[in-house]
């Protein structure tokens, strides 16, 4: 007989994990090596049993589930890892899937699927929760057809300091009137300002109002307070 | 010669009349030739600045008061003698025992028979109280927020942690239970299916009811997710198409506070438009623009009268815009909107990232 699939539960909910154990142990393919309320416990526990398989709550005590994920990932690259979690978003799905997660399955699904889920995994495939899966294929659909928002990347590179300047410099303050409120030299100033125009790939200060208008930054209209 | 006397006494009556007013008035005034030099002031003035009349006439403001207030003082003089008139401005005054008061100083030019200014008066209104009251109304209406806030994300997670967690084991537990046991007797598969509906149907409920609440993913995935999420979930339900777009923020800097407090603008702001505006486009912008962050919310609906709505009684239409604008100045941020009949509605918000409550309490003299 081949050796048994050994398992690792990470949850907070003792009585949940263990209804999920009995229903694991009843299989006699698997067995349930340790169990772990905290993220921190289920960490160590991963590094000592080194099992196939965790089975992780996304909402634990002292971390969340999705970091808890890439650091057992960390240690222990070859382990699958199916979450079981009272999340059923579609934001959750995929952010589970994001951090290296095999398998996603909400708990409500657990006395059905659980076995099911666990086969999948453990053979390599990426499992989801059948009652949750429209949706996340909903998403995904949604997400090929999407349009990039608006051509704004670059205005993310900006530091806090260039983007305190930005503003004044869109609302048409020299350098020595923004010098002088931000208690630094008109040089600093220019410095800043020759940074910002070559990362937003702009020329002249028309152009900077311009930008700063067009993602929201100011307005150039008059405004009703 | 009884006529010259008579206005003589007149013009001492007036005098009289004029100084007794002077000393009677409360506030603190006082007067300065053109060279900025005190000439004279009330007996207000002598008690607000601690100094008898004696050692404030022919002083300037430097020898009254420490420099970087005077600076403010001699800069504003000069801009009244400059543009002869009128001035009223907030600053702060120190007193003789060190006291710092909060002030609005009225300041007036005076003239002489050909016009040239010859000096200025002053009357300053100690406004410290007010500012003391105003400051903790903001900061208790605040608090009153988080209080609203801490107790919505507690009902939340247990709702979501607890109850629907323990629906979930009751689940599991249940149906092994009928399976292992009694599935033998009659009617008993069809109970175990209706039950095992019921507690998901409840288990939907719950989950629904937390989110509403508020939604764990600010906690878990971030506040640019979920309003992501959020504009893509209600262009899927309604007829409208709401962009969210978000540029030069960093998630990892904005506190728990000023991330519930954008989520609720948002969401309102998008209540707003979906209620009244009839429009089929919207857009929610959010821009970094240190210190502060820019919310811009826009749609292309019917757009309304702005100053008909100022006026129209509080508990009519539009409530969703007043309690935004009040949210807005409790985090002591700015709120305007731009709208016309037929023109659709812009809303601007710009609110600071760091509360500057605490920063004025950490500054305080």
């Amino acid at each position: 007989m081949d050796r048994k699939h050994r398992i690792l539960i990470i949850d907070d909910h003792p009585l949940f994990r263990e209804g999920i154990k009995t229903i694991i142990q009843s299989d006699g393919r698997y067995e349930v090596v340790d169990e772990a309320g905290t993220a921190a416990q289920g960490l160590k526990s991963a590094g000592k049993f080194n099992p196939d398989l965790a089975i992780v709550d996304i909402s634990l005590p002292d971390a969340s589930g999705f970091d808890l994920i890439p650091d057992i990932r960390k240690y222990s690259p070859d382990i699958r890892i199916l979450v079981l979690s009272m999340h059923s978003r579609s934001d959750y799905i995929v952010k589970a899937f994001q951090v290296g997660t095999n398998g996603f399955l909400t708990k409500e699904s657990a006395g059905e699927m659980l076995i099911r889920g666990i086969e999948h995994v453990l053979k390599g495939d990426y499992f989801i929760d059948p009652s949750v899966s429209y949706q996340v294929v909903k998403k995904l659909a949604e997400l090929s057809d999407k349009k990039p928002v608006t051509n704004v990347k670059n205005y993310d590179s900006l530091t806090y300091r260039e983007q305190e300047i930005m503003v004044l410099a869109a609302d048409g303050q020299s350098s020595r009137q923004i010098a002088d409120k931000l208690y630094i030299s008109p040089k600093t100033v220019d410095n800043h300002r020759s940074s910002i125009m070559r990362k937003l790939g702009l020329n002249n200060v028309i152009d900077l109002a311009r930008y700063a208008a067009r993602i929201g930054l100011i307005d150039l209209n008059h405004w009703k307070n | 010669m009884t006529k010259q006397k008579k206005i003589e006494k007149e013009l001492q009556q007036q005098k009289d009349f004029l100084n007794t007013l002077l000393e009677t008035i409360a506030n603190p005034i006082f007067y300065k030739d053109a060279d900025g030099k005190y000439t004279g002031c009330n007996r207000a003035f002598e008690e607000f600045s601690g100094l008898p009349r004696s050692q404030i006439i022919g002083k300037t403001v430097f020898d009254m008061g420490p420099e970087y207030l005077a600076g403010q003082y001699y800069k504003k003089d000069k801009e009244l003698f400059t543009n002869p008139g009128k001035q009223r401005y907030e600053w702060k005054v120190m007193r003789t025992d060190g006291a710092l008061r909060d002030v609005i100083f009225d300041k007036a030019t005076l003239h002489d028979e050909t016009g040239s200014v010859t000096g200025l008066v002053g009357v300053i209104s100690d406004i410290t109280e007010r500012k003391h009251a105003e400051t903790l109304i903001l900061d208790l209406s605040q608090r009153l927020i988080q209080a609203q806030e801490s107790e919505r994300k507690m009902i939340s997670c247990e709702l979501h942690d607890s109850i629907a967690q323990n629906l979930s084991t009751l689940k599991l537990y249940f149906s092994r239970l009928f399976e292992s046991r009694l599935s033998s007797e009659p009617g008993v598969e069809r109970l175990t299916a209706d039950v095992s509906t019921l507690i998901d149907q409840t288990i939907t409920i719950v989950r629904n009811l937390a989110y509403s609440l508020r939604p764990a993913g600010l906690d878990h995935l971030g506040l640019l997710h979920v309003l992501e999420t959020y504009c893509e979930e209600l262009t899927e339900k309604n007829d409208i198409i709401v962009e969210f777009q978000a540029t030069g923020i960093h998630e990892s800097t904005l506190n728990s506070d000023i991330r519930i407090n954008l989520y609720r603008l948002v969401i309102e702001g998008l209540n707003n438009i979906r209620k009244h505006a009839a429009a089929s486009k919207a857009t929610v912008k959010l821009v970094g623009a240190h210190p502060d962050i820019v919310l811009r919310i826009e749609d292309n609906g019917c757009g309304f009268d702005i100053e008909k709505w100022e006026d129209s009684n509080a508990s009519e239409k539009r409530m969703g815009l007043r309690s935004m604008k009040e949210r807005v100045s409790l985090l002591q941020g700015r709120m305007a909107i731009r709208s016309n009949p037929g023109q659709g509605t812009d809303i601007f918000i710009k609110l600071p990232l760091k509360d500057k409550l605490q920063w004025i309490e950490n500054t305080a003299f």
